[in-house]
């Protein structure tokens, strides 16, 4: 595989807060294409690694590199690079105070990534792909769970990203409505899109992921492909977690 | 709205039954009786000083102080003091509208008037006194005085000659106009025998007068402070004044006596007559209306200062929390925070006419809108970085995960939502700040509340003007809040 595949490389990266070390000495590289499914414990750092592929947390040291270049460094524009990287959030963090096509658009618009007209063409585009046409003019505050998160991974594909980072994107819905959300996620997975995944669906990580990382003790302790992780596991600790998680 | 009616209508009823209570003659027939009675006085006049002597002595005399001679007066009238103590003059004025007072024979001490200046300006006392002793030598100031004690109506009434240019520039005088015959308020103009006087003076000199009128005790302060050129107020020279600002010579001589309830009843007045005497006669609404348009016009630009200010504080504080950056930005805006929500407002307002603007001619009006402004500013920024603490982390991450810089987040996604959450509490910090002009009066800006209270000086009338000024502030404030119900309203129109 060449350089010009890998989109995010992570180098020697610690995060603590205070004195609690949370990751240390990560290193690994995200691929175009890849579809990465990341397990483990609850408090074992997942989301707060996630969140350092787009410095939403910053890390103590180590570098990220998005396409070549370290976010970590103070000249390089931060805000330019998170264009490149989409991010679905556990609790949706739509805004509640524009409709949904402006929540689209917002961002499409005001990074001056399209012009108005473009950004509502893609936002119809996007709405209709969902099927939530309908929803364009209302308020977030008025759709269900599954609705909202869909929105927001749709809010991320406006922005056209090179990868999109998911942070327990079904855990604070109702299980009706998990469905709604996986599916639309698996057709991306289809249509190429590279994707980071936070997840505690088993089944999603089995069926779709073509890496699984397995995060516990501040390190990723366990990698490969699904087969490797759920059918042979290799570390005491996975085992006994896959353990709890399918019982 | 009915609501607000059963109120006005309730606090009316409440008001009409305090009416018309007389209360009993004072215990006063000599100076010795004066101990262990609560004595009016003018604060900062030499009766004061004088009285002062009394307090704290073995048989319990107290000494209330007011800021102007007629609210000392009203005092009495309704029994919350048993004696006045102040100059001889006004007294009588006093007591010729108030028949339920007199003056005790014996009279308190003599005592003489002069005009202050500000020992910087040792060569304008010098032709000030040269003006008055010409003044005096050709009986000009002697007419001036008959023309105001003695009553004498179709009398000498002073005119500044023909042809002045007033070359020299303006001369402004600082008073009290709550002091008749010296210096009082007749036909929305102030009018007496220190005006008069001190017009007759600034014509010598080829100045033209400007009369600005303010608390007794600000006097002496605005002329240190270069706020006025001379003090003319019935001011007695006494030690303690000379150590902060000069003298000119005597222009008169006047006597402190004490006014005393007799136990007259003064003739009650039909509140068609009352509210004639409050509004209609010599256009006494208008001291109403011109200060309700001050009051409007500091209010309107107060609120939109603090907001402005505000809203850069907000700023300025939640960058620094949520980026880290800014730190000197940040403690100087704390500064900021910790002085305008440590002191008083009227002090603030007060120090930044006095003292920052000590030299500098600016208008009252300015200064005013700045004080409030600045003083607003805090309690909103504070609101607002509330409001904008208070949303959820996820609205700045979801935001800056897109890309847009913190002032986009801030202008699109933060702040709209802060300032709706926050728009009762910030309907509230403007309600305040309108009730609080009504401090303007301090330096001497007639707002809605002084002017309530000039017609106050003039009538001895509490009820019409004070309730009028209520009412008009509760209207303005039920507006202000109808206001901000509305749009609070239409930005919920996103909600559920």
């Amino acid at each position: 595989m060449s350089d010009k595949d890998v989109i995010i490389k992570v180098d020697h990266m610690t995060k603590s807060y205070g004195d609690n070390v949370v990751l240390e000495d990560i290193n690994t590289v995200v691929n175009k294409g890849d579809i990465i499914a990341i397990i483990g414990p609850s408090g074992c750092g997942k989301s707060t690694f996630i969140r350092t592929l787009n410095l939403l947390e910053k890390p103590d040291s180590g570098s990220v590199l998005l396409d070549g270049q370290d976010l970590t460094d103070k000249k390089v524009d931060i805000n330019k690079m998170r264009q490149k990287v989409g991010m679905v959030f556990q609790h949706f963090n739509l805004f509640p105070n524009l409709t949904i096509k402006e929540n689209i658009t917002l961002a499409p618009v005001k990074t001056k990534l399209m012009s108005k007209q473009e950004a509502e063409k893609k936002a119809d585009e996007l709405l209709e792909r969902v099927g939530l046409s309908d929803k364009a003019d209302a308020y977030p505050d008025t759709l269900s769970g599954g609705q909202k998160q869909r929105i927001a991974i749709i809010r991320s594909l406006a922005m056209n990203p090179e990868v999109i980072l998911f942070d327990e994107p079904t855990s604070a819905l109702d299980p009706e409505m998990v469905g709604e959300v996986l599916e639309l996620m698996k057709e991306l997975a289809k249509e190429g899109m590279t994707m980071v995944v936070v997840t505690h669906e088993m089944g999603f990580a089995k069926e779709v992921a073509n890496r699984v990382m397995f995060l516990d003790e501040k390190g990723i302790k366990e990698e490969g492909t699904p087969e490797e992780i759920f059918e042979s596991p290799k570390s005491p600790r996975l085992q006994n977690f896959l353990k709890r998680v399918t019982a | 709205m009915k609501k607000a009616k059963i109120i006005l209508l309730a606090m009316c009823c409440l008001l009409l039954a305090g009416c018309g209570k007389q209360a009993a003659p004072s215990d006063i027939s000599s100076i010795d009786d004066l101990e262990g009675k609560r004595i009016g006085v003018q604060i900062g006049t030499t009766g004061d000083i004088y009285v002062s002597d009394y307090e704290g002595d073995d048989a319990g005399t107290v000494v209330e102080r007011y800021n102007k001679g007629n609210d000392a007066v009203s005092s009495l009238k309704n029994g919350k003091i048993d004696c006045v103590v102040i100059d001889e003059e006004p007294a009588k004025a006093f007591i010729k509208k108030n028949s339920d007072l007199s003056i005790l024979e014996e009279e308190f001490t003599i005592e003489d008037y002069a005009i202050c200046v500000s020992k910087d300006k040792p060569e304008l006392r010098d032709s000030i006194n040269q003006a008055l002793r010409e003044l005096k030598e050709d009986g000009t100031l002697q007419k001036i005085i008959d023309n105001y004690i003695n009553d004498n109506d179709e009398g000498f009434h002073y005119q500044s000659p023909d042809g002045l240019t007033y070359e020299n520039g303006t001369l402004v005088m600082a008073t009290n106009a709550a002091f008749p015959p010296y210096e009082y308020y007749k036909d929305n103009k102030i009018t007496g025998i220190d005006a008069d006087m001190a017009t007759a003076v600034a014509d010598k000199l080829n100045m033209k007068l400007e009369i600005q009128d303010m608390e007794f005790d600000s006097i002496i302060t605005a002329v240190q402070a270069g706020k006025a050129d001379i003090g003319v107020a019935g001011m007695t020279v006494t030690e303690d004044r000379l150590k902060n600002i000069d003298f000119t010579d005597t222009y008169t001589t006047a006597k402190q006596v004490i006014i005393i309830r007799n136990g007259n009843h003064n003739p009650l007045l039909s509140i068609k007559d009352s509210f004639y005497q409050n509004f209609v006669e010599e256009n006494r609404y208008e001291y109403i209306v011109k200060g309700l348009r001050n009051t409007l016009v500091i209010s309107v630009f107060a609120v939109l200062l603090g907001l402005v200010i505000g809203f850069l504080i907000a700023l300025v504080r939640t960058t620094h929390d949520k980026m880290g950056s800014l730190k000197i930005l940040n403690w100087l805006c704390k500064v900021y925070l910790t002085i305008i929500r440590g002191t008083p407002t009227m002090i603030q307002l007060l120090i930044i006419y006095y003292v920052v603007f000590a030299s500098a001619n600016v208008s009252k009006i300015f200064v005013a809108v700045l004080a409030f402004g600045i003083n607003s500013g805090a309690y909103v920024a504070e609101i607002l970085r509330g409001g904008i603490m208070a949303l959820d982390i996820g609205q700045f991450e979801g935001a800056r995960s897109l890309g847009l810089t913190h002032g986009q987040t801030m202008r699109y996604i933060i702040l709209p939502q802060a300032i709706k959450n926050t728009l009762p509490a910030l309907g509230n910090e403007f309600i305040v700040l309108i009730k609080e002009t009504a401090i303007s009066g301090y330096i001497g800006l007639q707002d809605l509340t002084m002017g309530g209270n000039i017609i106050r000086g003039i009538t001895y009338e509490a009820f019409f003007p004070l309730i009028t000024v209520a009412c008009i502030y509760l209207v303005i404030v039920m507006i202000l809040s109808a206001g901000v119900s509305r749009l609070e309203r239409s930005l919920k129109k996103n909600e559920r």
